[in-house]
């Protein structure tokens, strides 16, 4: 508390106190097993991802076709077994969380960003800025995003680029209006009037007093809206709107296995377990998050 | 925030819920229809049990003979309808509505003696005008131009005769006049509701029609004053269960009696319950990879195309597209078909001579296409398929999967692509309703010829195979067209799939057909 109030008062927190400030937020996130249990999940699967390269190849195990091999059971030479097409199932359920992982990422940054703008423009200006932007959010949020998405990939078409234009989109509005009421309860603060005083710019009262003090919510949200998104590019890759079929992708190697349920349930469970364990994985980091970041949860 | 957490959580149930239902589907609306005898999968004794639930994954577009042109509908049209002459499960043809016919002799006039004593389902009973005004439907109608292409006119000699008389004389004329697009309506039917008759159809065949409620089931009950006496399934029922995998699951808890094209990753189960029935048939249609042969990349290069025919292999695609449950199509014809060229060769599976020939052709680094496919089923397997073998060989494929009808328009009608993937059916086994419209110049483009062939000599043996009257010359004709095909890679014949039935073991008379009809009035119950 004394660490806060020390920032607010003097607009400009020295670093060391910054730091100690982000220690305590640290801890309280260490003390929460489940965050904790998140947060390695998330590591292992960036591990996992990331280096996919040195557990199998891309082109000969995850893509090439190989009759010969196909729809074998979990074993010695395929750990998950392979799919119809005798690709390894291992492989593409790894290759595959690059695909969720990147997209997903992407698809955070331009909506964190194209969000924050409007956001931080409409709860800064107020009045009739405010009142024209939130509107046209409010448009969007009246459509339920997965069908928005569904529309726009429909109408682009399918690919990466078109896929995380449709996630973005449809995921802009909920941070515009995050961001907004973020906003709304700091710019009436002491700290803010200061900067005022001062002769600060708007932009730079924006980004530099009001933004970070109104990070905490917005990082909460990214957390939880990446676990959304994972979910998303897997349901719109299931039903055929996602990426290419070849490219390895949960979705549509879910899809894909769906025929083949009765009989060879692993092909359906190993990517199905993966989209479980990322969702859960950034679900926890992100209530974990919220948890430490939430000055009235501090004991 | 608690409230996006929940999104999440939210939009994996759905996506559960929506696998869920695709099996569950089925057990909300099969049960209960028309005090049927829940039969269970125990395959109980069915003592004097009349009826038959069949599972069909679409709908018919309608229920007028005049106004028929796919598998699916003739398939259901057949039960309610009979024409001039009639086609057995085993595929021969045998005297209908007609007792007997003769040629004159350049074979371009059929004089039809008309059975006596037969009667529509209204109880009138048939006449030969009804015969003329049925033809005379059929031949203004544009739906059924791929069967009636040869006729000219149906004409009245007297009260028990009628004369058809042809353009030219026709080798397959007889299985055009079984088709269901030649069956014999009520005049008096359609005159009195001429728009209403799709849904509330007349004929003389073995069932009657009852009731249609849109989206869920269509309702025969069994004609007892039939010609050939009445059938002994007195209740058919077409159940529409779209999803494949929650028709079997149906079938397996006896909700319905029988399930028409199932799905090849489902075969060896179905095979191995002993409570079941399974009977399969070479289908009459195959799929292909089509060049559009007059304009785009394709077409100015004749090596890239014959490149695209070395680097298919026809096994894989047969494994991994169907599970093997198929044949491999070497030639434009597939197998059930008469014209068939017996142990003809595709083009050889050689990515070596594959990577050569797109050298030769101008791309020794290889070249992007894209390859246009409709996603559904097997067309969206085969597409993928090909575009891998297509990759081992230097030529990178981009999969553009479409809706039908986009597809439709876009590739048949328009001719809007380089390259796509498709299938052809012959609504008659008989190679001519598979060629002939489709790579005859005078059909070129618009729906019919969308390959946009446009060859002289391959003209010359297609009029051959649709005019010759002389077996083994038509046989040659085609054999000549198929080489002609293969060397000029017109396209690339891939595989033909299995026609797949299945139905409650005690439900007898059963048989798969090449063209997916399912003669009902052989069914009985044991």
């Amino acid at each position: 508390m004394e660490n806060t109030k020390t920032k607010e008062a003097g607009g400009m927190p020295a670093p060391t106190k910054k730091n100690s400030q982000l220690k305590t937020i640290g801890k309280r996130y260490l003390k929460n097993r489940l965050a904790v249990f998140g947060l390695v999940l998330f590591l292992v699967l960036i591990i996992l991802s990331l280096g996919a390269g040195l557990f199998a190849d891309y082109e000969a195990d995850a893509i090439t076709h190989n009759m010969q091999a196909r729809l074998q059971p979990p074993g010695a030479d395929h750990l998950f077994g392979t799919d119809r097409y005798g690709r390894d199932v291992f492989a593409r359920v790894l290759f595959g969380g690059r695909i969720s992982l990147l997209v997903g990422t992407l698809t955070i940054l331009i909506s964190l960003a194209g969000g924050s703008l409007i956001g931080a423009a409409a709860g800064y200006y107020g009045g009739k800025v405010d009142n024209i932007l939130m509107r046209i959010m409010d448009v969007f949020l009246a459509i339920p995003s997965i069908l928005l998405a569904i529309s726009i990939v429909a109408a682009l078409g399918n690919g990466m680029m078109n896929l995380m234009i449709a996630l973005s989109v449809s995921s802009v509005p909920r941070f515009a209006r995050i961001v907004r009421s973020s906003i709304l309860t700091v710019k009436g603060q002491d700290f803010v009037e200061a900067a005022r005083a001062y002769g600060c710019r708007n932009r730079k009262i924006i980004l530099y007093h009001i933004l970070p003090n109104a990070i905490g919510p917005i990082i909460v949200q990214a957390t939880l809206s990446m676990a959304n998104t994972i979910l998303m590019i897997s349901s719109l890759s299931f039903v055929g709107l996602g990426l290419p079929s070849s490219i390895p992708e949960w979705g549509s190697m879910l899809s894909e296995a769906k025929e083949f349920m009765r009989y060879d349930p692993y092909l359906i469970a190993f990517p199905g377990i993966a989209i479980v364990l990322a969702v859960m994985a950034f679900n926890l980091i992100g209530d974990g998050l919220r948890d430490a970041l939430d000055p009235k949860l501090r004991n | 925030m608690k409230n996006t957490r929940w999104r999440g959580g939210f939009l994996s149930i759905l996506m559960a819920f929506a696998m869920l239902l695709a099996f569950a589907g089925c057990s909300s609306s099969g049960g209960g229809s028309d005090g049927k005898n829940a039969s269970t999968a125990g395959g109980a004794v069915s003592d004097g049990k009349e009826s038959v639930i069949l599972a069909i994954t679409g709908e018919p577009s309608s229920l007028d003979s005049a106004d028929a042109n796919d598998l699916n509908t003739f398939s259901i049209q057949c039960n309610l309808y009979d024409g001039l002459i009639r086609q057995e499960k085993d595929g021969s043809l045998v005297p209908g509505l007609a007792e007997s016919w003769s040629y004159n002799d350049d074979k371009t006039e059929i004089t039809f003696t008309l059975r006596q004593g037969v009667v529509f389902h209204n109880g009138d009973p048939m006449t030969a005008d009804d015969v003329v005004y049925s033809f005379e439907r059929a031949l203004a109608s544009s739906a059924t131009a791929r069967i009636t292409a040869s006729m000219e006119k149906m004409e009245k000699v007297d009260d028990s005769h009628v004369k058809l008389t042809l353009k030219y004389a026709y080798g397959p004329i007889e299985s055009c006049l079984a088709n269901v697009n030649c069956s014999i309506v009520s005049k008096a039917a359609v005159e009195a509701d001429a728009k209403g008759f799709a849904r509330n159809p007349v004929g003389t065949g073995p069932y009657k029609f009852s009731s249609w409620d849109s989206g869920s089931k269509i309702v025969f009950t069994a004609n007892e004053d039939y010609f050939r006496d009445a059938a002994a399934i007195k209740t058919l029922t077409y159940q529409l269960v779209t999803d494949t995998s929650a028709a079997l699951i149906a079938l397996e808890s006896g909700d319905v009696d029988m399930i028409v094209s199932t799905q090849a990753a489902d075969r060896e189960n179905i095979k191995n319950n002993s409570n079941l029935f399974y009977d399969e048939v070479s289908a009459s249609s195959f799929y292909f990879v089509a060049f559009n042969n007059t304009k785009g990349l394709f077409a100015e290069n004749p090596l890239l195309r014959q490149a695209v025919a070395h680097a298919i292999d026809r096994e894989a695609c047969l494994l991994g597209a169907v599970e093997g449950v198929g044949v491999e199509c070497p030639s434009p014809i597939p197998a059930p078909c008469f014209g068939c060229p017996e142990g003809f060769e595709g083009a050889a599976y050689d990515p070596d001579l594959a990577k050569q020939l797109l050298a030769e052709a101008g791309y020794p680094d290889g070249v992007t296409i894209t390859i246009k496919t409709m996603e559904s089923g097997v067309y969206a397997k085969v597409t993928e398929i090909v575009a891998e073998q297509l990759r081992q060989v230097g030529i990178t494929a981009n999969i553009e999967p479409m809706e039908r009808t986009a597809f439709l328009s876009d590739v048949y009608t328009n001719c809007e692509y380089e390259i796509c993937v498709n299938s052809y059916t012959a609504l008659n086994p008989d190679a001519d309703f598979i060629m002939y419209m489709r790579y005859h110049s005078d059909y070129l483009g618009g729906g019919n010829n969308f390959v946009m062939v446009n060859n002289p000599e391959l003209d010359g043996y297609l009029e051959t195979g649709r005019t010759s009257s002389d077996d083994a010359e038509r046989k040659t004709a085609y054999l000549n067209a198929c080489e002609l095909m293969k060397k000029e890679a017109v396209m690339v014949p891939i595989l033909s799939t299995m026609n797949g039935v299945a139905c409650q073991a005690n439900l007898k008379g059963v048989t798969a057909n090449t063209s997916q009809k399912q003669y009902v009035y052989d069914y009985y119950w044991e």
